[in-house]
């Protein structure tokens, strides 16, 4: 009987070719939606979960947060980034970073530096580039073991006795000594001031504009002597904000409260008193965007669902045109023998079959614009066509089907043979 | 060409060329047909005017009537119709439009329901019946012949005929075995594949008839089969039908209004205001087979 139903189901389609397509257009363009949407969604996640395990997912920032006086605390939020004004906060001094360094203090902390943030505006001789200023100490080549292709890290002598030492990025190399070369021992100007340049750093993300490849590392104690004079009221160095790695994974929750009671009392704020400073874990930040890009998941899958549902109002039009154009033969197939249970499933079936037939083609035109999508960005992002999203656009249109099938099909099986014979 | 149709099926058959003058003596053959022998011994004892009580009765309507509410008023569609038609009959129900024959073929077809009154088919009380039971019924002992064929178009002529055997669930080799075999009995042997609106009215009307006969019902309800076709076509479908009640013994109603018919039968029942009045067995009947005798 199923064969039967399906061999039904297809002349009926195979009859009325152009009215089956626009039905299906529905179901098509809804289910393509999803899987294209889906598989671009699980891309972006992919991607920035990528970056996330580049930087390692037990790196915790700290971020200092002003204190307005009776106003409370204006807490930064992580998303804003480094990059953010807060960063100018003086609250985090080289003093705190030292304190973290206290074994007895911060027991599951791995590493910390400081890091400032700026621009960079550097020559080599007549040759410009502008890009991105880190200033650290360093121990910041320990966060993810950023190792160097030419020279080496500067050593906590440079770092002491604030040398003015660079290291380049390998983006920023390829602008600043476009005829390649060892340029270790070279002089670069940084923001008019010269600049000795002891390393090339390997490429880490991408080596384009805007990632960290386009910068240019510094002590960040030379810094603040040369560049950004910034201490706060005890007359410390002001470190910008801070890196610290935990010793684990699974020690990044006791090492922000570890961080946290130390930042505490080394700033001397009391039992009641706000933070001046904000912890964050990467897991935090992922979590973050996590959580948006699965907001946006679910509001994607809602568009997809609507026009799905149209898709599906759609079929039950075209089923009761079908219904009403079939009439006589509904009328003989019951004279013949065919009981109601029967012409119903007859039309349930051709209902599901014209849904799934539009559920496959969507699926192939999603997966295709989704790989469209991945040729036009130059493979730089990728889109994941889960098993998951393809069986759930399968189940999702054969549900379509289903339930805007059986009010047509019910219709169907209760048209009284005698007048079904006699339609006309 | 129905004869060499069906001595080609059954070579040890009767040589006939339809129906022939001696048609009403009983045929001495061996043909193999189930009902062939109960076909002759109806003919037999209708033949010599033996009483009818031991012929087999297909169908047996008592007291049958049908109202229609229309409103407030009552319609009486059928008010009392006895019949009784027996296996091997060859009967057609005549009446003018509004005479309640087509509420009777509905009733005889099983495709409606008697206000009161009983109706055993076949020996089945079918009256009580429910829709999905007389639906049952109706595949296995009724054939319906109908006067704009009913097939289903973009369908070859042999999944047409095995329709009803797939509401029968019967297997799919099975199924190809009797269509195939069906088709031949009425001469589209070599028209299996061909879709219905590939075939003339003649040949779809043929396929209508192989569909009726697949699943060897006890009657052929045929609802004004010629009504579709030009006198000629009309003439060589009543040959099929006179062959298939004289070889076969397949009892076969006609519901017409269309005396051409009638002059075919053996019997015609005629009906008026819902009511028979009247039912004359014949043994001069005309021989669809034998020219063109359905010139009006």
């Amino acid at each position: 009987m199923f064969k039967e139903n399906l061999r039904v189901a297809l002349r009926a389609i195979a009859a009325n070719k152009l009215r089956s397509v626009l039905t299906m257009l529905g179901i098509i363009i809804g289910v393509s939606a999803v899987i294209s949407l889906v598989a671009l969604g699980n891309g972006v996640d992919q991607f920035i979960n990528g970056q996330f395990a580049k930087q390692g997912s037990n790196l915790v920032f700290i971020i200092p947060v002003r204190v307005e006086q009776g106003k409370g605390a204006n807490r930064a939020g992580f998303a804003a980034g480094p990059n953010s004004r807060q960063g100018q906060s003086l609250s985090l001094t080289l003093n705190d970073v030292e304190a973290l360094k206290n074994k007895s203090r911060v027991p599951d902390l791995a590493y910390v530096a400081p890091l400032a943030q700026g621009g960079a505006r550097a020559f080599n001789g007549d040759t410009k580039y502008l890009g991105s200023l880190r200033a650290t100490s360093p121990d910041y080549r320990h966060f993810n073991n950023w190792g160097t292709t030419y020279g080496d890290w500067f050593d906590e002598a440079a770092y002491n006795s604030k040398q003015r030492v660079a290291l380049i990025g390998s983006y920023a190399y390829t602008k600043l000594f476009p005829d390649g070369g060892d340029p270790v021992g070279l002089e670069i100007r940084l923001n008019d001031i010269a600049f000795r340049v002891i390393g090339v750093l390997k490429e880490r993300s991408g080596g384009t504009q805007g990632s960290e490849d386009d910068s240019i590392i510094i002590p960040l104690t030379t810094f603040r002597e040369r560049m950004q004079p910034l201490k706060n009221a005890k007359g410390q160095t002001v470190a910008g904000f801070v890196l610290a790695q935990a010793a684990d994974q699974d020690k990044v929750d006791a090492m922000v409260q570890q961080v946290t009671d130390v930042l505490r009392q080394e700033h001397g704020i009391q039992f009641a008193g706000e933070d001046d400073f904000s912890v964050g874990s990467q897991r935090d930040l992922q979590n973050t965007v996590g959580a948006v890009t699965g907001a946006l998941t679910i509001f994607l899958a809602a568009i997809a669902g609507i026009s799905l549902f149209v898709g599906g109002i759609g079929i039950m039009n075209i089923m009761l045109v079908s219904v009403t154009e079939r009439t006589r033969e509904i009328g003989l197939r019951k004279a013949i023998g065919a009981r109601r249970s029967i012409i119903l499933m007859q039309f349930v079936a051709e209902s599901i079959f014209l849904s799934l037939l539009g559920g496959t083609i969507g699926i192939a035109l999603g997966w295709g614009m989704a790989q469209l999508v991945v040729i036009f960005s130059n493979g730089s992002f990728q889109a994941l066509v889960t098993p998951g999203s393809v069986a759930l656009a399968f189940s999702f249109s054969a549900f379509v089907g289903l339930v805007f099938g059986v009010y047509p099909a019910w219709r169907a099986s209760q048209l009284n043979p005698i007048e079904a014979l006699r339609y006309e | 060409m129905f004869g060499n149709l069906l001595k080609s099926k059954k070579p040890q058959a009767i040589e006939t060329n339809g129906l022939s003058d001696d048609d009403m003596e009983p045929h001495v053959n061996g043909n193999g047909v189930s009902n062939g022998l109960a076909s002759n011994a109806s003919r037999f004892t209708m033949n010599n005017g033996v009483s009818e009580l031991i012929r087999k009765p297909v169908i047996e309507t008592k007291g049958i009537t049908k109202t229609y509410k229309m409103g407030d008023e009552v319609l009486n569609a059928l008010s009392g119709v006895d019949i009784t038609i027996y296996q091997g009959d060859l009967v057609a129900i005549m009446g003018p439009s509004g005479s309640g024959k087509s509420t009777l073929m509905n009733i005889v077809g099983c495709l409606d329901k008697p206000t009161s009154g009983t109706y055993k088919l076949d020996g089945v009380d079918v009256e009580k019946m429910n829709d999905d039971q007389l639906a049952g019924i109706r595949n296995q002992k009724i054939g319906f012949v109908f006067q704009s064929f009913n097939l289903l178009r973009r369908t070859p002529s042999i999944e047409n005929v095995a329709q009803p055997l797939i509401y029968a669930n019967v297997g799919g080799r099975e199924r190809s075995k009797r269509s195939r075999e069906a088709l031949e009995m009425v001469g589209l042997g070599k028209r299996l594949h061909h879709h219905a609106n590939e075939l003339s009215g003649g040949q779809q009307q043929r396929v209508a008839i192989a569909r009726a006969l697949v699943t060897d019902p006890a009657i052929i309800l045929a609802d004004e089969p010629t009504g579709n076709l030009d006198s000629k076509t009309g003439a060589e479908i009543m040959c099929l039908f006179q062959t298939l009640n004289a070889q076969r013994g397949m009892t076969i109603i006609f519901v017409t209004h269309d005396p051409r018919i009638a002059s075919h039968c053996k019997r015609v029942i005629r009906i008026a205001d819902g009511r028979i009045i009247g039912d004359d067995v014949t043994v001069d009947f005309l021989d669809a087979c034998k020219g063109d005798t359905f010139r009006e």
